[in-house]
């Protein structure tokens, strides 16, 4: 102990893993069908797009496609994606066509819906290729193989460009938390509880905390590398490293808290004494029931703050003497 | 200092301008590229109104009860208002917009940002987050400034002088100081100023920069002692003030293009606590003596600061495939100069060993992903992740002193830190199979290896195999699924560690120790008619910790909830849901002595117990919006119940010797009910201006028996039972009921 051991077991089981999957990823692509594989060599990158000499075969140009779907302009040309003069937006490469593909067969087939992309009817990870061909950069980078990506959600399932309710990032509802919802109801719920991040008040929103778009981080943190990483990019105070250190802390403040939110001090997902003793069961006070009757007595054991009246600087204190029970 | 940032911040705005005009002059290549497939249109040189909104009025709270509860994270005070102040304004080639909300109460927030479609964007963001804790506290200490709380020495001498003749005449005169404590507000304010900006070179390569300042200033709830245990000697409740700043910035270059991203980066991040400690006195003593000092000294937040470096690259290649790679290289520092190990001039304090904390930890991650879609119907992703905490803080060794109390040199024992340090090798691999356009069936498998130092367990392996069905993209019919188990097993096992701190043995941390895992979530829709759908969802878990005799044993989690929503037309939108969630636990101890010759209740199971949570939530949520439904008028009304209750039940074996005299008397229960209903109409009397009213009623109640009046009552800090001091002086921080009505008459005004 109190040393890092390194063993060959885990990266051995890492590594074989790793190569069994590149073989079957490699034997299974290279059985793909040409029907399937056809295409995605079809769609053109903006970028490809916007290098082409327009008008291109098969486009028809953004006019044509607003004869019909006059409906479609205003929210178009409202949105960043009718900002002609950025040279990213689909206004400065083909239109509608950036996104929905070469028109002339849709036109020339009198309207037919099958002619052209419409995310609708879209496999979800075939729309997420669309939209990620242009918001490939960092928020948006981890979007292939992250969480939602493998639950085969796709950018349409939240965003609506053309009918979007939400003052940004064009959600289909209203706020984030409307939109975060339809799927984590538990964890929305707990916004109410009385202990709470100040999500229900309207200064945080789901996405502060989170990328529903993917991370590096786990659980789609937004910020670092671990949920410590995560929390104390704003607790900046409790990041430490401390001369003495509470091991639960470092290990990862979702051991004591739920940052949704719960109805103990703190968000705190038992009250205290009971959490501490979860882990603490050693001998004297850690280890006795404290009843109503030592509730009476005003034990400052069980009362006010419990363990916490007494130990708290259970994050990790710098009191040369003191800290080592946190209680400094 | 914050003069300075802004004049920072200030600067960089007209330099980022500067370059964006200067950008505009000589249009990019891709821009020319861009105009020449679009029809020409000349570029409107002056500004043109898009859209802007204000609202103003008046409001008025009444509330009963727990006001900083009810205004814990916000500002609802009584007085004119301007809210959502929207400003945009757009042309062909640049945006603006301006937004504030709540201007010039303590929750304000307001911003701005500025476009050059295609090159910059610069945001500003002006946050101010209230805490307010509690208008109860009341407090003996007067903040001299520099973490110093006085006491009147007057009254620490009445007390100690009442000490000597009994301790009824010290009780009493604790009283009688207490009674007149002087009442404050125990809150903070948390300031959050954000700039933002992004420059983009060319079509494919950004330079992003981000400087955030946060402050702190206020008071937060901590409490101290004097002595050693049991009670400290008392232990004191006080509002320590809190004055800090943390200053971070981020600047990235990153390139991107249809094949790929490459970025480097550079995050750093410093928090600077102005009151790094804080003196208090001890109410119970004026002079020191080597049994009790007249004041403590505790540090609090250690100033610190933290860096990394990140390369992040992700590249396109065949097969839809996509390969990607991100490592970040960093160091947490924290070398805060340590305090004397006591403040009691009575006694010898022992040396220390250094001067400041050198502290730190070197930090490194990486995650390697590759992600493939070679057909229509197969997915396939694997994910590798590496963590490394390596915590480097020396070794400190130190002479045990708790407090300011009976100090021997000659007999204190040695205790030394522990810097704990770990390591996380992750492996995911996930496989996707879709044979239908509505229809998607994953499997994966995660395999999680963990090295800790200064753990009970040196060593942990987890794995996880999963499987979801996800039904979606049908106009009738959603349904996901997910199934979930893992088992976490530990190795190296370290018995000394809980040896050495007179744990059982059979005690296992809970957040590494032995552990098998289930979940189940399914969350299901039904639209059999666009104008209404009904949703349900269900999720199962259940952690086992199957080999830990002692501590956190298991735990439950069951929520369902079910709802409609149902819009008649596009003028009625009206939406249900009711939801329950169930948690419960079970954890096991002993109540015992330590382990001697002459003491074996250690090892004695007639002195186990066990303590079942149980905690239950129901949750009610409804909202009906009338958007013209009544001509000119929008109506919305919402209605959110939570009503939680819990308990904690004791259980003991029937041959326990632990309560022989007294019974054991179970903990009462525990309820959290907040109900929050909202009606707000709208009456618009040309199509730009609307004249409103909106009323908001707020209800909480609360029965918590370790914070209500009956269980704290600073004014009276004896034993409720014994009439012995109680060793903690509290600062009256309660949990209490509070109902509040708050009216807003407000004018909207549009152009």
């Amino acid at each position: 102990m109190g040393r890092f051991t390194r063993t060959l077991g885990p990266m051995v089981t890492i590594a074989g893993a790793l190569a069994i999957w590149l073989v079957v990823m490699v034997t299974v692509g290279a059985t793909a069908s040409p029907r399937q594989s056809a295409p995605a060599s079809a769609k053109p990158a903006p970028a490809q797009a916007a290098q082409a000499a327009a008008p291109a075969s098969g486009y028809v140009g953004e006019e044509t496609c607003l004869t019909c779907h006059e409906d479609q302009k205003q929210s178009y040309q409202e949105s960043p994606h009718g900002r002609a003069k950025d040279p990213r937006s689909p206004a400065a490469n083909r239109g509608c066509e950036s996104c929905h593909g070469p028109g002339q067969a849709h036109v020339d087939g009198g309207g037919d819906k099958t002619k052209i992309k419409n995310p609708k009817s879209m496999a979800p990870r075939d729309v997420s290729a669309t939209c990620t061909t242009c918001h490939n950069r960092s928020s948006h980078d981890n979007w292939a193989g992250g969480k939602h990506d493998s639950r085969n959600l796709t950018c349409t399932t939240c965003h609506s460009v053309h009918a979007a309710k939400s003052e940004k990032a064009h959600l289909k509802t209203e706020t984030v938390q409307e939109t975060c919802v339809q799927c984590h109801r538990k964890e929305v719920n707990k916004v109410h509880k009385s202990s709470h991040m100040p999500v229900r008040e309207g200064k945080l929103e789901c996405t502060t905390c989170h990328n529903p778009h993917g991370s590096q981080n786990v659980k789609m943190l937004r910020e670092g590398n671990s949920i410590v990483e995560a929390c104390t990019s704003c607790h900046t105070e409790k990041r430490g490293p401390f001369l003495w250190e509470h091991a639960a802390v470092r290990e990862g403040c979702t051991t004591c808290h739920d940052p949704h939110g719960t109805n103990n001090e703190r968000m705190l997902v038992a009250k205290v004494p009971m959490l501490c003793q979860r882990c603490h069961v050693h001998s004297r006070h850690p280890a006795t029931i404290y009843d109503a009757t030592t509730l009476l007595q005003k034990n400052n054991r069980i009362v006010g703050r419990g363990c916490v009246n007494c130990h708290s600087q259970i994050h990790g204190s710098n009191h040369p003497t003191s800290g080592k029970v946190f209680v400094r | 200092m914050r003069t300075r940032t802004y004049s920072l911040i200030g600067a960089l705005l007209l330099v980022f301008t500067g370059v964006a005009q200067a950008q505009q002059e000589q249009p990019a290549a891709a821009q020319q590229t861009a105009q020449a497939t679009q029809p020409a249109t000349a570029p409107t040189p002056t500004l043109t109104p898009k859209i802007g909104q204000i609202d103003f009025g008046f409001r008025a709270s009444d509330v009963s009860g727990d006001r900083a509860r009810y205004s814990r994270f916000r500002d609802l005070g009584q007085g004119a208002y301007v809210d959502r102040f929207r400003l945009d304004k757009e042309t062909e080639t640049w945006s603006f917009r301006a937004t504030a909300n709540n201007l010039g109460y303590r929750d304000q927030r307001f911003g701005g940002e500025v476009r050059s479609f295609g090159k910059l964007k610069v945001t500003f963001d002006w946050n101010q987050i209230p805490l307010f804790i509690s208008a109860d506290t009341r407090s003996l200490y007067t903040d001299r400034g520099n973490g110093i709380l006085d006491i009147d020495n007057a009254i620490q001498q009445s007390i100690q002088d009442a000490a000597l003749i009994s301790t009824g005449a010290r009780d009493a005169a604790i009283s009688g100081a207490l009674a007149g404590a002087r009442q404050y507000d125990l809150r903070s304010d948390r300031h959050i100023g954000s700039f933002d900006a992004v420059y983009s070179f060319n079509r494919d390569v950004d330079f992003k920069f981000n400087l955030k300042n946060t402050t702190r200033n206020g008071h937060n709830l901590q409490a101290f002692g004097f002595g050693t245990s049991p009670g400290l000697n008392p232990a004191v409740e006080i509002g320590v003030p809190v004055d800090d700043r943390t200053t971070d910035l981020k600047g990235l270059l990153e390139f991107a293009n249809a094949n790929g991203l490459l970025s480097v980066g550079y995050t750093g991040s410093w928090y600077d606590n102005n009151t790094p400690f804080v003196r208090f006195d001890n109410p119970l003593r004026a002079v020191d003596i080597s049994g009790g000092t007249s004041s403590g000294l505790a540090v609090l937040w250690p100033s610190n600061n933290s860096f990394s470096f990140n390369v992040n690259g992700s590249y396109k290649l065949p097969a839809r495939s996509r390969a990607s790679a991100a490592i970040s290289i960093g160091r947490w520092n924290q070398d805060e100069k340590l305090v004397a190990p006591t403040v009691n001039t009575a006694l010898v304090a022992p040396p220390l060993e250094r001067a400041s904390a050198e502290a730190k930890a070197d930090i490194v991650s990486m995650v390697y992903s590759f992600t493939s879609r070679p057909t229509d119907i197969v997915w396939l992703n694997a994910k590798y992740r590496y963590y490394d905490y390596a915590n480097k803080t020396p070794v400190f060794d130190q002479k045990a002193l708790i407090g300011d109390w009976s100090y021997n040199p000659a007999t204190a024992a040695t205790w030394e830190n522990e810097p704990f340090g770990m390591k996380r090798h992750t492996l995911d691999l996930d496989a996707s199979f879709t044979p239908h356009e509505y229809v998607g069936v994953n499997v994966g498998l995660t395999r999680e290896d963990g090295d800790r130092t200064h753990r009970i367990w040196e060593k942990t392996a987890e794995n996880t195999y999963r499987v979801s069905f996800d039904s979606t993209g049908n106009q009738y019919v959603s349904l996901r699924a997910k199934f979930e188990h893992s088992k976490r097993t530990g190795s190296g096992f370290e018995e000394a560690i809980l040896d050495e701190v007179g744990e059982q043995p059979t005690m296992q941390h809970y957040d590494i120790a032995d552990r098998k895992r289930d979940r189940a979530t399914l969350v299901f829709t039904v639209t059999p008619v666009a104008m209404f759908d009904v949703n349900a969802s269900v999720s199962t878990g259940k952690d086992n910790y199957y080999n830990s005799g002692f501590g956190l044993r298991d735990n439950k989690n069951n929520t369902w909830s079910v709802g409609f929503d149902v819009a008649p037309s596009e003028f009625v939108t009206f939406g249900l849901n009711y939801g329950f969630e169930k948690y419960t636990a079970m954890s096991y101890s002993r109540t015992a002595n330590p382990l001697s010759p002459t003491n074996t209740t250690f090892l004695d199971p007639t002195r186990d117990w066990w303590d079942d949570q149980s905690d239950k939530v129901k949750t009610f949520s409804a909202n009906l919006d009338l958007l013209k439904a009544l001509p000119k008028t929008d109506i919305r009304l919402s209605y959110d119940i939570s009503d939680g209750n819990a308990t904690y039940v004791y259980g003991q074996p029937a041959n326990q010797t632990v309560f022989t005299t007294t019974p054991l008397v179970q903990l009462p229960r525990l309820n959290n009910k907040l109900t929050d209903g909202r009606i707000d109409v709208q009456h618009f009397v040309r199509p730009n201006i609307a004249i409103g009213a909106a009323y908001w009623y707020e209800k909480y109640t609360v029965n918590d028996f370790a914070l209500d009046s009956s269980a704290i009552n600073q004014l009276n800090p004896a034993n409720g039972l014994t009439g012995v001091f109680a060793s903690t002086i509290y600062s009256g921080y309660l949990y209490r009921n509070y109902t509040a009505n708050t009216g807003f008459l407000r004018v909207t005004y549009l152009w």
